[in-house]
């Protein structure tokens, strides 16, 4: 089967008063359709610049795509021209935020904002439209629709917004939906409604996903790989499962170790010391030397190459470290 | 300091039935359209040298209860004993002289300092406000305390942008510590930050408790956070504590079904694991319009006729362990006989 997305080598960089800050550096991946992929990576890693690369939203200037290929369906999006990729955003891939305040419209209501991505992509009238946004409205789980697509974003709780937002995504039944830290911003059992919805829609439309995230626990039961991030390069990408049990970068381990467990109760958290390089400055060779506990000399050399483990296993440490090298 | 307290049944903090409510004003007179019950009758008690943590998703009440302990809002009734002295009673110097010995930790690292000042100073206003220290020791004890928080003492001139969320969190801890407290509120003090700068505070917390033999009430949305650090812990929902127990026996035995709501929603590390999640069903009901009877009845999935015009008492499950909740009348001896 063919991939729905490949993305080839992709460099961004921004330029501001303080240098140039190589966002993303050098990431590839793929997702097969109707497929989750999870990015997983603290701030600054570049996981929300790899998204908006994807659809070609990064600001210029200050930021700019350098160099790479993102291969939607076997054609490139960053050779497509403008009018072109207008088709495909919010058409055949399309993307939901962390805040679900933010990024709706507030002098609008949220039956307009559907209507407007339904009628600027697809051949319908508007009661049609209409009809088509409270069916999507209904479809996300909303109690009332009809009400809800007269409703303004502020009339809405922070979950039903994000419900919202998703029906928006939706509405034009894109192959890809790019979830950027969907449930973040919500509260821990609304959370779980979110995750829960995306992932019955998933089976119900079949889009793939690209699920971006901080936090390495709220993957486990939604993605099939994970690709780990860290200082604008992919560290390691595996199955979800090696991706937990076993391993391969220090940084995963670090993570994984550093989140609180019942069955770790009254001992110390084991922590990543220090922080995240400056992105104006990061070290010449591996980034995340600083931090790593089997650091070495050559380490700092040069650049370390992202190298295969085990089949569509990768990491970018050249050592071999795993869980029981830790004393897991 | 233990055989002073008199008035607080020899808790270090004592609780009894706080309320905090908003009025909300509407119309040209601004008369009172109606109540937000934020806080709406929470007691407990702290040991001293215990961490009590307290989880509630947001609107539950955490926030204001944490500042109506503290005075920082002034609660509408009940009372509040601080190593047995009442604090709702006192005024001006009395109630000066206890702000030394109970300190808050702010969620917001970046708006909780103030941009204008360099961190040194920041920390010594308290120390000067407080007279702890004159002249020469205050730069002294600024400089061991931005030590004591892994803040190097020569970074003491620089301004708070100068530092990433998680050095941050550390000046504002360092300015807590500043008064010498003895009680520390922390409030949401790491859902700000990346998950391997959270184990770094959480560390830190940890470490001070034991050092300087603090008392911590800990409050954050985050059940395993809080599962991790705290001795015992109060679940809030609404501005009520519906369970509270040790946080060993919490975790495995969760009574309130909102407590095991809360605990399935913690992500599992283990990708084999499936939804074995309860998904609770519509929103948080807003406190200005808390529901009749249990406050929970309308998202709970076990709910019974009475749940719907009965409120549920705190009643003792086990040792130490209370849980508001009709389903576990039979089981209990009600608290208030």
């Amino acid at each position: 089967m063919g991939h729905l997305l490949e993305i080839k080598h992709l460099s961004c960089s921004f330029r501001t008063d303080d240098g140039i800050a190589r966002a993303v550096d050098d990431v590839s991946l793929a997702i097969h359709p109707g497929e989750t992929l999870g990015v997983v990576g603290e701030s600054g890693c570049g996981k929300t610049v790899t998204a908006l690369a994807i659809l070609r939203l990064i600001q210029d200037p200050p930021g700019r795509i350098d160099t790479g290929e993102i291969l939607f369906n076997g054609n490139d999006l960053l050779q497509l021209p403008e009018r072109d990729m207008r088709g495909i955003r919010g058409n055949e891939i399309s993307m939901i935020f962390q805040e679900p305040m933010t990024s709706l419209n507030p002098v609008f209501t949220c039956g307009y904002q559907i209507r407007e991505a339904i009628m600027l992509h697809q051949d319908v009238n508007k009661h049609q439209a209409k009809a088509r946004a409270i069916e999507m409205l209904e479809l996300v789980g909303i109690p009332d629709p009809v009400n809800c697509e007269r409703s303004y974003p502020h009339q809405l709780s922070g979950g039903m917004r994000q419900r919202v937002m998703i029906a928006m995504a939706l509405s034009c039944h894109p192959s890809l939906l790019i979830a950027d830290e969907p449930t973040t911003a919500l509260d821990v059992t609304i959370q779980a409604q979110i995750l829960e919805l995306l992932q019955s829609l998933q089976e119900r439309l079949g889009m793939a996903i690209m699920m971006i995230t901080h936090d390495l626990g709220g993957i486990a039961e939604t993605c099939r790989r994970v690709v780990v991030m860290y200082a604008g390069q992919i560290v390691e990408a595996a199955d979800v499962g090696a991706i937990f049990h076993d391993p391969r970068h220090p940084y995963t381990i670090g993570l994984q170790q550093s989140i609180p467990r019942p069955s770790h109760k009254g001992k110390r958290l084991k922590v990543i010391a220090g922080r995240v390089p400056d992105p104006y400055d990061r070290p010449a060779g591996c980034r995340f030397a600083d931090r790593c506990p089997f650091v070495e000399d050559s380490c700092r050399a040069a650049p370390i190459e992202i190298r295969e483990v085990s089949g569509g296993h990768h990491t970018r440490c050249w050592k071999d470290i795993t869980l029981s090298t830790v004393g897991h | 300091m233990a055989d002073t307290a008199s008035n607080g049944n020899g808790a270090f903090l004592d609780v009894r039935d706080l309320r905090k409510h908003f009025a909300i004003r509407r119309g040209f007179f601004s008369r009172v359209a109606g109540q937000v019950r934020a806080v709406d009758g929470v007691s407990f008690q702290l040991r001293q040298g215990e961490v009590l943590g307290l989880v509630g998703e947001s609107g539950c009440g955490k926030t204001t209860l944490a500042r109506a302990i503290l005075r920082l809002i002034e609660p509408t009734s009940g009372d509040v004993f601080f190593d047995g002295i009442p604090v709702l009673a006192l005024k001006g110097q009395e109630l000066r002289r206890l702000r030394k010995r109970m300190q808050i930790i702010f969620q917001d690292p970046y708006g909780s300092l103030n941009p204008r000042l360099t961190v040194g100073s920041m920390v010594a206003e308290a120390i000067r406000i407080h007279k702890i220290a004159r002249g020469q020791a205050v730069k002294r004890r600024v400089a061991e305390l931005l030590e004591r928080v892994g803040i190097p003492s020569e970074h003491m001139n620089r301004y708070p942008h100068e530092f990433s969320g998680g050095q941050r969190q550390r000046i504002g801890i360092a300015r807590s510590l500043a008064v010498g407290p003895e009680l520390i509120i922390a409030d949401e003090p790491v859902s700000a930050l990346d998950v391997s700068i959270q184990a770094q505070i959480l560390n830190l917390l940890d470490d001070l408790r034991k050092d300087l033999g603090l008392t911590f009430l800990f409050i954050a949305h985050d059940l395993s956070v809080v599962e991790h650090i705290s001795d015992r812990v109060a679940v809030m929902y609404l501005g009520r504590i519906v369970e509270l127990a040790d946080a060993v026996d919490l975790y495995k035995n969760a009574k309130h079904p909102y407590t095991k709501a809360l605990m399935s929603a913690i992500p599992s590390m283990d990708p084999m694991r499936k939804s074995r999640r309860i998904v609770l069903e519509g929103d948080v009901p807003s406190p200005a319009n808390v529901p009749a009877g249990c406050p929970f009845h309308t998202r709970c999935p076990e709910a019974m006729p009475r749940c719907r015009t009965q409120k549920p008492k705190p009643a003792e499950v086990g040792a130490g362990h209370t849980v508001s909740c009709w389903l576990h009348e039979g089981e209990t001896h009600d608290l208030s006989d």
